[in-house]
């Protein structure tokens, strides 16, 4: 299984993960929590503003923006396409992946 | 007698809230400020049956911390007012993130009513709720509506009006945590409940889990009571527990316990199809957001704005000039030549008419800023170009503020409430007189027209705006390195769906502004119109020849230029333009009227001379007096209406004395430099 961690902020368009844990403390710490930026959470990475800075994600069905200094408290692990057992793919969001195959609901044991 | 009852509404930003607080009491509303803090109060009431409810409408929040006014205005008129009723509008197409609100609500064991908003988005893009089911797992009622289609709206006011006269009414279900987190909850509860006080005015559990998520607010309240010292016992060993076995903070604990709740809610009572992930909203973003065409898009749009601001308002803004101008033939025409005509038409008409005119164009500006904020386009623009803001100490949603400070302050400074963040709300407000209002331009025109050769004109003028911008960055980023050190917000911004703004709430929003502006006008500008006038008047020596310098200089106005001519000759400027810059305060503009009372005054014989030439002919007045007195112009304080209203949204006499100090200072150091500067390099 390809379970590598990442940094909310280092994720290039397009890309999927489960998010792993949180480093950050205090006022944005708790901002992340209330929008839904918690443990388990799926995210995906929407866009990069053209300046380089924030970045859209796109988190229990709406879209957030923060900058890349907050995103680094956030630590994902991303979903490879060719998992089988991707959560992503067996709760059939029909996500578009970075290498542009539209994931189909498949059942767990295909 | 009708039965007095109090609704709290409480929801999300963009869950259309205000929407729907304006269909409830239409334009029977009114809007203040919280006691103390500088966030808006908006009320408004409805009679229906037996009953006269008075609505509250809290500010939009994503939660009920303490780290932020809104919140704990919020917070607090929940649990100290006591409301009969807390309306919930909940965004159906966003039910998720929006119900996790609810989960704090339901915590406050407040009477609560549901009302699951934009049903019509909710049923065109096929999801399934099941608001009877959900009701049941919540134990409370939860009613489908549509502020846009007008529906659901009297079953709201009928199950409001129900409960206001129901004699028992029960509260939501207790929500189940997490069984470590309960455990602590339930140790730190028993504590609480041993002081009668917190007892009698909070509810426990509510304490309880704000004790847990280390809330500052509840921190202070328990930490003077006497059962304190057991509180920190229990509470110490729990989080400790509660660190042990989940190996992160307690407020996300907390946050992933209501998550889970709303999870499994959601679970039993919401269908959503396979999410078609490029909705119309994406299809748009995809161009608004583009790497490569959003910014230019984004400056298109603003320009876009401007024009039909400025065009459409040609119209209205002529109709106004011709009645003052009626007005003033009509006045000088029936009344003899005396005092009160002088004060009628110089003072007031001038004064009052002035700021008057610009009225069209601070409405059509409200309602093209109004369209961009409720259509969700300038959460895109906050997005755009927050890394040069950042850079300079401010932040994205500061940059629609300051393009307008290029028009007016005055609607530019009441754009800064859209920035939560005081710190970064006051280094906006703060820097925004350095962005060169449009009033400032007829005297950049006279002084440059004046000492300049013809092909330097253009540059200058343009030179003076760019400095004025750099100065303006150059100051945000020293505040926020000295005073506002560490203060700003983080950005973790939403970017809702795009979504037509209503008429109704885009007239009932504008209405607010211009009457606030309005306001202004008949108050403040009035008052200072007469003071200024009088000034420039009086007294008066019958002795000396009318309408010359020095009757001018007997007047208060001439005395207070001579007054402080000895601090600006450093500055290059002498009592004439002393007196000039001081009537700068009422109004830019009126510095170039003065300039040209003052000059025409000197002509004693013979005919007037054009206002370019008397100053050309002042041997005080050179090109680098003219520099000097540009971008003495260009930084310092603005003019009184800019001033009451940055009064008005900072709330604090402090700071609007700090604000005129910090333009003046500024403006006093930069042409003291330019100057002595330009004397040291020989001009």
């Amino acid at each position: 299984m390809n379970k590598q961690t990442y940094r909310l902020s280092e994720l290039e368009p397009g890309q999927h993960g489960i998010i792993v844990s949180l480093t950050g403390s205090g006022e944005i710490h708790r901002r992340l929590l209330d929008m839904g930026v918690i443990k388990g959470a799926l995210i995906t990475l929407e866009k990069i503003a053209p300046l380089g800075d924030p970045i859209d994600i796109y988190i229990k069905g709406f879209h957030l923006s923060l900058r890349k200094k907050e995103a680094d408290s956030v630590i994902v692990s991303i979903c490879a396409p060719e998992e089988n057992t991707c959560k992503c793919r067996r709760r059939g969001l029909g996500l578009k992946h970075k290498w542009g195959r539209l994931l189909r609901h498949r059942p767990a044991n295909d | 007698m009708k039965k007095k009852i109090t609704v709290a509404i409480v929801g999300n930003p963009n869950s259309g809230k205000t929407s729907i607080f304006n269909n409830l009491v239409g334009a029977r509303q009114h809007v203040g400020n919280w006691p103390g803090v500088t966030v808006e109060k908006k009320e408004g009431t409805l009679i229906y049956k037996g009953s006269n409810i008075l609505f509250v409408d809290l500010p939009g929040t994503y939660s009920l911390t303490a780290y932020s006014q809104e919140e704990l205005v919020t917070r607090n008129f929940i649990i100290e007012n006591k409301p009969d009723i807390v309306l919930n509008i909940v965004d159906g197409t966003n039910i998720e993130r929006n119900l996790y609100l609810t989960t704090q609500l339901i915590e406050m064991e407040v009477p609560l009513v549901i009302a699951i908003n934009m049903w019509d988005e909710v049923l065109q893009k096929g999801i399934k709720i099941d608001t009877a089911l959900l009701g049941q797992l919540l134990g409370i009622p939860v009613i489908p509506t549509s502020a846009v289609k007008n529906t659901g709206i009297k079953e709201l006011i009928n199950i409001i009006n129900d409960i206001s006269h129901a004699d028992n009414y029960s509260l939501a279900q207790k929500l189940d945590y997490q069984t470590d987190l309960e455990e602590e909850l339930d140790k730190l509860t028993n504590v609480l409940g041993q002081d009668q006080y917190l007892k009698d005015n909070y509810p426990a559990r509510w304490l309880a889990i704000k004790l847990i998520e280390q809330d500052q607010e509840v921190y202070k309240l328990v930490h003077d009571r006497a059962v304190w010292i057991q509180i920190d016992h229990t509470l110490d060993a729990g989080l400790r527990h509660l660190n042990r076995h989940f190996n992160q903070s307690p407020e996300s604990i907390v946050s992933e316990s209501r998550y889970a709740f709303v999870n499994g809610a959601i679970k039993e009572t919401v269908q959503r199809p396979s999410f078609s992930r490029n909705t119309v909203t994406d299809k748009i973003d995809n161009l608004l957001l583009n790497r490569i065409l959003g910014l230019p898009i984004f400056l298109f749009i603003l320009w876009l704005v401007f024009q039909l601001t400025f065009s459409l308002g040609q119209v209205p803004m002529a109709w106004i000039e011709s009645f003052f101008a009626f007005l003033r033939g009509f006045i000088t025409n029936i009344m003899p030549e005396t005092t009160l005509t002088s004060l009628l038409v110089d003072g007031v008409i001038a004064g009052v008419g002035g700021v008057l005119v610009f009225l069209p164009n601070i409405i059509l500006l409200f309602l093209g800023i109004g369209f961009l904020e409720d259509s969700g386009y300038m959460a895109r623009t906050a997005f755009l170009v927050d890394k040069i803001m950042h850079r300079f100490g401010l932040h994205g949603r500061s940059f629609i503020p300051m393009i307008l400070g290029f028009g007016c302050s005055v609607p530019a400074i009441m754009c800064c409430r859209t920035l939560k963040n005081r710190a970064d709300q006051l280094t906006t407000m703060l820097v925004i007189p350095f962005m060169s209002c449009g009033a400032k331009l007829p005297v950049y025109l006279l002084i440059i027209g004046a000492f300049f050769p013809k092909h330097l004109h253009g540059n200058i003028l343009f030179g003076i705006y760019i400095f004025g911008i750099i100065t303006a960055l150059l100051a945000a980023t020293l505040l926020k390195h000295s005073l506002f050190k560490g203060l700003s917000e983080p950005f973790v911004m939403e970017l809702p769906p795009y979504r037509m703004p209503t008429l109704k709430n885009l007239l009932i929003r504008m209405w607010e502004k211009a009457w606030m502006y309005l306001k202004k006008a008949a108050t403040i500008i009035l008052v200072f119109s007469i003071i200024l006038w009088f000034f420039s008047n009086y007294p008066s020596n019958p002795r000396l020849p009318e309408r010359s310098p020095s009757q001018l200089s007997y007047s208060i106005a001439g005395r207070i230029g001579h007054f402080i001519e000895p601090a600006i000759r450093p500055l290059g400027f002498d009592w004439k333009m002393g007196i000039a810059l001081t009537s700068g305060l009422a109004a830019k503009e009126v510095i170039v009227s003065t300039l040209g009372t003052i000059y025409s005054m000197e002509k004693e014989e013979g005919s007037p001379i054009p206002l370019q030439e008397a100053l050309q002919n002042d041997p005080h007045f050179s090109p680098l007096t003219a520099l000097s007195f540009l971008i003495f112009t260009l930084l310092y304080v603005p003019c009184i209406a800019a001033t009451s209203v940055f009064h008005k949204e900072s709330g604090s006499w402090q700071w609007t004395a700090f604000y005129i100090f910090f333009t003046t200072t500024t403006a006093y150091i930069m042409s003291i430099l330019v100057y002595q500067g330009g004397r040291l390099l020989g001009f």
